[in-house]
C-alpha cells in the first residue's frame, strides 16, 4: 500500500490527502498516516525553509507556499523522483 | 519473568509523542518517580514503583516514538530496553481518535518478543469527534487484550494494570495477529533469517533481526557484520538486491491497520466532516472548481469595486482637492516651488496612492474572508490542477505556485530544483505569475478606465496574463525539463465558519505593511518624480521627464499609448508597482483643479491602448525587490535577462492585445 502510495504520489502535480485516499480506496486519515512516514523515512520532504521565511510577510501567503499553515498549503514536496537518501541502510552498511 | 527481584513485575509504557503517556505514567506512580537520562544517552529515562493487589510493579516510561527503526536515539533507546531489560509486559497507549498513526508502533511491538497490552487513551476526545472505537472488537481483531482509558481523568487506569498483570503472568498464551510482510518477499525473510539462525547474540530474535535487516536497519546490519560475518557476506547481496522490501514491510503494516480500523472504528457520517466533502465535491471538480473559482474572482473583483469605487473616488477628490487646496493656501508665505512640491508631488502623487485604501481594506477583507472559511487552499488547488491539464506541470510549479501572493518567494522557491539549467528558466518564469501589488494597480486603474465593465476588463486581464505565464510554462517544460516531474501535497483545511478578528487582522496587517511602503519607497519616488518632471521648466511639457516619456513614445504608440505620462508611470513601477498610480497622480494632477484623477487619467487613453497598457503593467519588469531576489539567485547577468525579457514580452503581449482590440 505504502509502495502504491508513492507512486501515486510520484506521477506529479498537487495532491491532497483526500484525493489520495480516493485513488487507494482507504480513509484519509490513514493516508495522512502514511505520509507522515514517508516523512520521517526521507521520501517526502517539507518545502525549503525560506519559501516559509519569503511567505511570511505575504498577503497570500496561506493559499500557496506557507509551510506549517492552519489553513492550508504546501506541506510535503516529494524529494526527487521519490527517492529516500539513506534508504537500504542494511545494504549499504 | 525477567525481574530484578522475585515477584516484581516490570511494565514499559511505549506509545507515539502526546498520547498521554506520560499522564498514564504520572496517574500510576504518584510522587514514587524516579528521573534521570538513559544510560549513555541524553533522553530522559523516567522510572517509578506502585503497588497493585499486592504485587510490587516497576514502571518504566520509555520515550514517545513513531516507530522502532533506529531512526533517532528515542526509538533506539525504546527498543533497545524492551530487548535488553525484556519487561514482563508493554503496555503500548494509543490515542483512540487517531488510531491510524497510533497502530504503526503497535505492529512493530509485536514482532518483539514481549506481550503486549493496549491502553485505548483520550476515548472521550474520539467521542467528541463522533469517532466510535470499539475495544472489545479491536481487541477480538488484534488478539492482544484492550483497555479504554480517558487517562486525564484516572479512568481505566487500573483496570489497564490488572490486564497487564495477567498477560505477564501468562506470556505464553500470548498470540496475537501481527502484520504480514507481502508474499513478494517472504521468500527473502526466510532465506535471511534462516541465514541468521544461531549466529546472533541471543539479545536479538533471528527473525526480527532479519525483518530488521530487510528494512534497511544499519544498527541490525552492524550487529549482523560484527557477531557473524560470514553470514552478512552471504545476506549482503540479498538486502542489496531487495532494496525496495522497505515499503513492502511497511505498506504491509497499513495494510494491517486498515484492517483493524475497518474492524474497530466507526466514523461520523454527518456533521463538519461531510459537509467539507460535500463542498469539496463542488469546490475542487476539475471543471465545476475552475468555474466557481472564475466566479468567485469575478465576485472579488466586483465587490471590491463597487464597494471602494464611490470611497476612492470620496478620497482622491478629498485629497487632491480639498487637502491640496487647504496645504497650498497654507503654503502660501512659502516658496511656490516648495508649495508646488509639497502638492502636486506628495499631496497629489504618494497622497493619491493612500485613495488605494478602500480598496485595499476591501480587497483584503474578501481574501481574508475566503482564507478563514478554508476556501483559499481550494482555489490554489484547483489553479494548479488546471496548470496540470495545460501541460504546466514540472518542477516550475511549486516556485511559481509560490509567486501568486509575492514573486520574491517564487524566485527563492526556485531553490527545489536542482538542475541549474532549469532553475535559471523558473527564475525568468516567476515574475510573469500575477502578484497582489499589480492585481491593487489594475484595481485602481480598471474602474477609471472602463467605468461598469471594469470587472470583466480585470478577469480578462488575469485570464491573459495566465494565458501568457501558461504558454511560456509550456514552452520552458517542453524544451527544458522533458517531462521530469515533481509533486507535492496540500493540506486542506475543513469549511469553517469565519472569524471576524482574524479577518480584520489580515486586514490590519496587510493595509499596514501597504501603507509603509507607501510612506518609505513610494513617497521618495513620487519627489523624484516631481522633481524631474518640473525641471528646468519651464512647465512640465519642458522638464527632463517629459524629454524622457517623449523619447519613449514611439514605443509607446505600439500599445496605442501616445502620453509621455503613462510611459513614465510605468517605468517607475519598477521600482514598486504601486508607483505607477503616485506617478499618474504627480503627472496628471499638476496645476489640475475640480476633475478627479480617475477621470483625467480615462480621458487621456481610448479603451483599447487603456487596457493595452493594463496588459503591460500586468506583465511588466518585475520589481526591484524580484530582480534583487533574482540577483541574489542567479547573479546580475540573468538577473538584466529577466528584466530584458519580461520587457520585451510585455511589450509584445501589449501590442498584440492593442492591435487586436483597436480593430474590434
Amino acid at each position: 500500500m505504502l509502495a502504491r502510495l508513492l507512486a501515486l504520489i510520484a506521477e506529479g502535480n498537487l495532491h491532497t490527502a483526500g484525493d489520495l485516499a480516493a485513488a487507494l480506496g482507504v480513509d484519509r486519515e490513514l493516508v495522512e498516516a502514511m505520509l507522515g512516514e514517508l516523512e520521517r523515512q526521507g521520501y517526502l520532504a517539507r518545502p525549503p525553509s525560506t519559501c516559509a521565511a519569503a511567505c511570511a510577510g505575504c498577503a497570500l501567503g496561506a493559499a500557496c507556499g506557507r509551510v506549517e499553515t492552519p489553513s492550508g498549503g504546501v506541506s510535503l514536496v516529494l524529494r526527487r523522483g521519490g527517492e529516500q537518501p539513506g534508504r537500504g541502510g542494511a545494504a549499504k552498511a | 519473568m525477567s525481574s530484578e527481584a522475585a515477584g516484581l513485575v516490570t511494565i514499559a509504557l511505549a506509545g507515539q509523542p502526546n498520547v498521554g503517556k506520560s499522564t498514564v505514567f504520572n496517574r500510576l506512580t504518584g510522587l514514587n518517580q524516579h528521573v534521570g537520562n538513559w544510560p549513555g544517552k541524553t533522553v530522559e529515562q523516567k522510572t517509578g514503583e506502585m503497588e497493585y493487589e499486592g504485587t510490587p510493579i516497576r514502571l518504566v516510561d520509555l520515550p514517545g516514538t513513531y516507530s522502532l527503526t533506529a531512526n533517532s536515539e528515542e526509538e533506539r533507546v525504546a527498543r533497545d530496553f524492551i530487548l535488553r531489560e525484556r519487561p514482563d509486559v508493554v503496555i503500548a497507549i494509543v490515542n483512540a481518535a487517531a488510531l491510524e498513526r497510533n497502530l504503526y508502533l503497535l505492529a512493530e511491538l509485536l514482532v518483539l518478543p514481549r506481550p503486549v497490552v493496549i491502553g485505548l487513551n483520550m476515548m472521550d476526545v474520539a467521542e467528541s469527534q463522533g469517532v466510535r472505537v470499539e475495544p472489545e472488537v479491536l481487541e477480538a481483531a488484534l488478539k492482544v487484550p484492550v483497555v479504554p482509558l480517558v487517562a486525564s481523568r484516572n479512568q481505566g487506569l487500573l483496570p489497564l494494570v490488572a490486564a497487564a498483570l495477567r498477560v505477564a503472568a501468562a506470556p505464553g498464551a500470548f498470540a496475537p495477529l501481527r502484520p504480514e510482510i507481502r508474499a513478494t518477499h517472504r521468500p527473502v525473510l526466510a532465506a535471511i533469517a534462516a541465514g541468521l539462525a544461531g549466529k546472533l547474540p541471543p539479545l536479538y530474535p533471528t527473525d526480527w533481526a532479519a525483518l530488521k535487516l530487510l528494512e534497511g536497519d544499519a544498527e541490525i546490519a552492524a550487529v549482523v557484520r560484527a557477531a557473524a560475518p560470514e553470514a552478512w557476506d552471504d545476506i549482503h547481496p540479498l538486502l542489496l538486491k531487495h532494496e525496495d522490501a522497505y515499503l513492502d514491510i511497511a505498506g504491509g503494516r497499513y495494510e494491517w491497520i486498515a484492517r483493524m480500523v475497518r474492524a474497530a472504528v466507526v466514523r461520523p457520517r454527518a456533521g463538519v466532516v461531510t459537509i467539507t466533502d460535500r463542498l469539496d465535491r463542488v469546490a475542487t471538480h476539475p471543471l465545476g472548481g475552475l468555474a466557481l473559482l472564475l466566479g468567485v474572482l469575478a465576485a472579488v473583483f466586483w465587490l471590491t469595486y463597487a464597494a471602494a469605487a464611490p470611497l476612492v473616488s470620496l478620497l482622491g477628490r478629498a485629497i487632491s482637492g480639498s487637502l491640496a487646496g487647504a496645504v497650498r493656501s497654507a503654503l502660501t508665505p512659502a516658496p511656490s516651488w516648495f508649495a508646488a512640491f509639497v502638492v502636486d508631488g506628495l499631496i497629489r502623487g504618494a497622497g493619491m496612492v493612500l485613495s488605494f485604501l478602500p480598496i485595499l481594506v476591501f480587497f483584503f477583507a474578501l481574501i481574508g474572508l475566503l482564507e478563514d472559511v478554508g476556501y483559499m487552499a481550494r482555489m490554489a488547488y484547483v489553479m494548479d490542477r488546471f496548470m496540470h491539464r495545460l501541460g504546466l506541470h514540472g518542477k516550475s510549479s511549486l516556485p511559481l505556485f509560490l509567486g501568486f501572493g509575492c514573486n520574491i518567494p517564487a524566485v527563492l522557491g526556485t531553490r527545489i530544483i536542482e538542475d541549474r539549467r532549469a532553475r535559471l528558466l523558473t527564475l525568468l518564469l516567476a515574475p510573469l505569475v500575477p502578484c497582489t501589488a499589480r492585481l491593487a494597480v489594475v484595481t485602481f486603474l480598471a474602474p477609471a478606465f472602463f467605468g461598469e465593465l471594469a470587472t470583466w476588463a480585470m478577469v480578462g486581464l488575469v485570464a491573459l496574463n495566465l494565458v501568457v505565464l501558461v504558454v511560456v510554462g509550456v514552452a520552458l517544460n517542453k524544451l527544458v525539463f522533458r517531462g521530469a516531474k515533481t509533486a507535492f501535497i496540500m493540506e486542506m483545511p475543513l469549511y469553517h465558519v469565519p472569524n471576524l478578528r482574524t479577518i480584520g487582522l489580515f486586514v490590519w496587517n496587510n493595509v499596514w505593511a501597504f501603507l509603509k511602503k507607501a510612506g518609505s519607497v513610494i513617497v521618495v519616488v513620487a519627489a523624484i518624480v516631481w522633481a524631474l518632471s518640473s525641471w528646468p521648466g519651464p512647465g512640465m511639457e519642458h522638464s527632463v521627464l517629459a524629454g524622457l516619456g517623449r523619447a519613449l513614445t514611439p514605443i509607446g504608440a505600439w500599445i496605442g499609448v501616445d502620453d509621455w505620462r503613462f510611459i513614465v508611470a510605468l517605468l517607475t513601477s519598477f521600482v514598486a508597482k504601486e508607483n505607477t498610480i503616485a506617478t499618474l497622480g504627480v503627472l496628471f494632477s499638476a496645476g489640475e483643479r475640480g476633475v478627479g484623477l480617475a477621470g483625467r487619467v480615462a480621458a487621456a487613453l481610448p479603451p483599447s491602448a487603456a487596457f493595452a497598457f493594463l496588459a503591460v503593467q500586468m506583465l511588466f519588469v518585475p520589481c526591484a525587490a524580484t530582480v534583487a531576489a533574482t540577483r541574489q539567485e542567479a547573479g546580475w547577468r540573468w538577473a538584466l535577462l529577466s528584466v530584458v525579457m519580461l520587457l520585451a514580452l510585455s511589450l509584445a503581449v501589449g501590442s498584440v492585445t492593442y492591435q487586436v482590440l483597436s480593430r474590434m
